[in-house]
Order: C-alpha cells, then sequence, then structure tokens
C-alpha cells in the first residue's frame, strides 16, 4: 500500500495531499465520534481544543484541508506528535516484553515535525488504517497543547488556524500584521515541538 | 514601495530587491531564516518585544513620532538580533503602508548596514 508519505518523499504534492486527506477525514471522524460520546467536562481550555475539532469537521466536510506542505499546519504537527508518542510506546512495550535492554537510539521518532525525520515511526501507524485509539490520542494531544499555550491570543491564533482562516484573515481579526501572525503561529509550532520529547 | 534615492536608479534597485528578500524570509543574516530553529526561550523574546513594537505603532503611529526599530533592537544580541531585526522591519513596512507612508529601502539599508552583509 502506498501512503502519503512515499508521495511526498516522491516528490508527488498532489497524490500526498489526496492521501493525507483521506487518511485525516477518517481519523478526525472517529475522534469526533469519541468526543461525543465522552461525557462533557467543563474546562474552558478543553473547550477550546474540542471548538477547534468541530470547526475543523465542519470545514473537512466542506472539503477545506489544511495543506500537507504548509510549514504552520498544526494539524500535521498534531498528528505527528501523536503518532510518536504512538510508536514509542509501541517501541518501550516492545523492549520490555523482550526484557528491557532500551537502547536509546530511534530519534526520528523523537523528532520535529518534519515528515522525512519521522517516516519511520510514522510508516509504523500511517500506513494502517486509523485506530479509535489513535483518534483518542488525538483528541487527548489536542487538548494538551492548547492548555501549553499561555497566551489567549496564541490559543486563538491557534483555532482559528486550525479552522482553515488564511494568515490575511487571522491578522484583520487581530488587527495586526499578518507578519505577526505568522510569527505567532511559528512561536506555537516551537512550542508544541519543544514538548515532543518525552 | 519606493526608494528615496532617485538620482542612483541602480541603488534604488538594488535596495528594493534586497528589501523583498527581506520580506520574503530569504535573507538569512548569517542566521537561520526561522524563528522555530531560535530556542524557545529566544523565539518568545523575539515575539514579545516585536509586540510591543506592533502596540506602539497601533498607540501612536501616525502622524507623530512613530516607534523606532533601533530602540526596539538594542538590547538584543545575537543569535536572536537578525531574526528580530527581520520581524520588526516587516512590522515597519506593514504600518508605514497602512498610514500612507512612503517606505524606502534605502533607509533600512543605511540604518542597518548587517542587512547588506547577509548572504545572497
Amino acid at each position: 500500500v502506498t501512503h502519503w508519505l512515499d508521495q511526498l518523499k516522491a516528490g508527488d504534492h498532489a497524490a500526498a495531499q489526496e492521501l493525507w486527506e483521506r487518511y485525516f477525514r477518517r481519523l478526525v471522524g472517529l475522534a469526533r465520534k469519541k468526543l461525543q460520546d465522552a461525557p462533557r467536562r467543563a474546562a474552558d481550555e478543553e473547550d477550546v481544543a474540542l471548538s477547534a475539532f468541530d470547526s475543523f469537521c465542519r470545514g473537512a466536510a466542506a472539503g477545506r484541508f489544511p495543506q500537507l506542505l504548509d510549514r504552520n499546519n498544526l494539524w500535521r504537527l498534531l498528528v505527528t506528535i501523536t503518532v510518536n508518542k504512538v510508536c514509542n510506546a509501541r517501541r518501550d512495550a516492545r523492549r520490555q516484553k523482550r526484557g528491557g535492554g532500551a537502547v536509546r537510539g530511534e530519534s526520528a521518532l523523537r523528532g520535529a515535525a518534519d515528515p522525512a525525520e519521522t517516516a519511520e515511526g510514522l510508516e509504523q501507524v500511517v500506513g494502517r488504517e486509523p485506530t479509535p485509539e489513535l483518534a483518542a490520542q488525538l483528541t487527548e494531544e489536542c487538548r494538551r497543547r492548547f492548555q501549553s499555550l499561555d497566551d489567549a491570543e496564541l490559543q486563538a491564533i491557534a483555532l482559528w488556524k486550525m479552522e482553515g482562516h488564511t494568515t490575511d484573515e487571522i491578522a484583520a481579526k487581530l488587527a495586526c500584521a499578518p507578519s505577526t501572525v505568522e510569527r505567532r503561529l511559528r512561536l506555537i509550532r516551537s512550542i508544541w515541538e519543544q514538548e515532543i520529547v518525552p | 514601495m519606493s526608494d528615496s534615492s532617485p538620482a542612483d536608479p541602480s541603488s534604488s534597485q538594488r535596495a528594493l530587491a534586497l528589501l523583498s528578500r527581506v520580506m520574503d524570509r530569504e535573507i538569512r543574516l548569517g542566521q537561520p531564516a526561522d524563528t522555530a530553529s531560535l530556542p524557545l526561550a529566544l523565539a518568545r523574546h523575539v515575539d514579545q518585544v516585536c509586540y510591543r513594537f506592533e502596540a506602539a505603532w497601533k498607540a501612536d503611529g501616525a502622524p507623530g513620532t512613530p516607534p523606532r526599530i533601533e530602540e526596539y533592537l538594542a538590547d538584543t544580541p545575537e543569535p536572536a538580533r537578525a531574526d528580530l531585526l527581520r520581524e520588526l522591519i516587516l512590522v515597519d513596512i506593514y504600518y508605514r503602508c497602512l498610514l500612507g507612508q512612503a517606505v524606502r529601502a534605502g533607509e533600512y539599508l543605511a540604518r542597518f548596514p548587517e542587512l547588506e552583509r547577509s548572504p545572497p
């Protein structure tokens, strides 16, 4: 089965985008179902994350998807973080099963959002259909990452970005320079990536 | 966008080309172009300084005394300085255009010689 990472590495961006959308649609569909089934807690920061999910799912239904090659694609980063965690947990479980001897050499799994860097780990998970467990983890990561943004404006920018708004649209909402939105998106990415390493 | 030194069109064109590269984030100023590559504490610092600079533009931008990039750049050494300078220039250009003020590429180059020293 070829998937979007192979396509991306081969330079076929259109095909990679298509596969990414298909995978992503299933993943957020599962995540949303999980959210609807779960009892709602009242925390505000959780609502922000859930709102991002909800809006995104509506956008996805309308055919709006985050671009795979957008460096500030927070959804891709979120999926990468989540998949990394799943990969690490599976690897640790395998090692424990084998009786320890942990050799911490798989730095690619702990890398940043670059698909090439995380390809090895992602292929183990993304090559398959998204599972409800992965979707649940994605939901949890979404909530945790929003909590890690200690500034209401950063949260708002992340939310609008994940809802599919463009830089210029977000700048207009905040009455600020577009470069400010870009800069703060990079800051959000830095904050989120910093927590990738367990 | 226009340069203020029409007497030397080649210099003016060169300055504009350089400025457009700054805006396109192609200029690295000897440092990585991406704030994401700065340590998080420095990226936060760059963001906060730019935030104050933009707030000053919003509060008192026109037509009196606009904030000066130099004052906001003063306390920031490398490696964050190059990123901060680029971000401050971008904000500066945005508000000058918004207020209908001339944006002079040559002026930035004269004020910040490190722009000239950056790799092509």
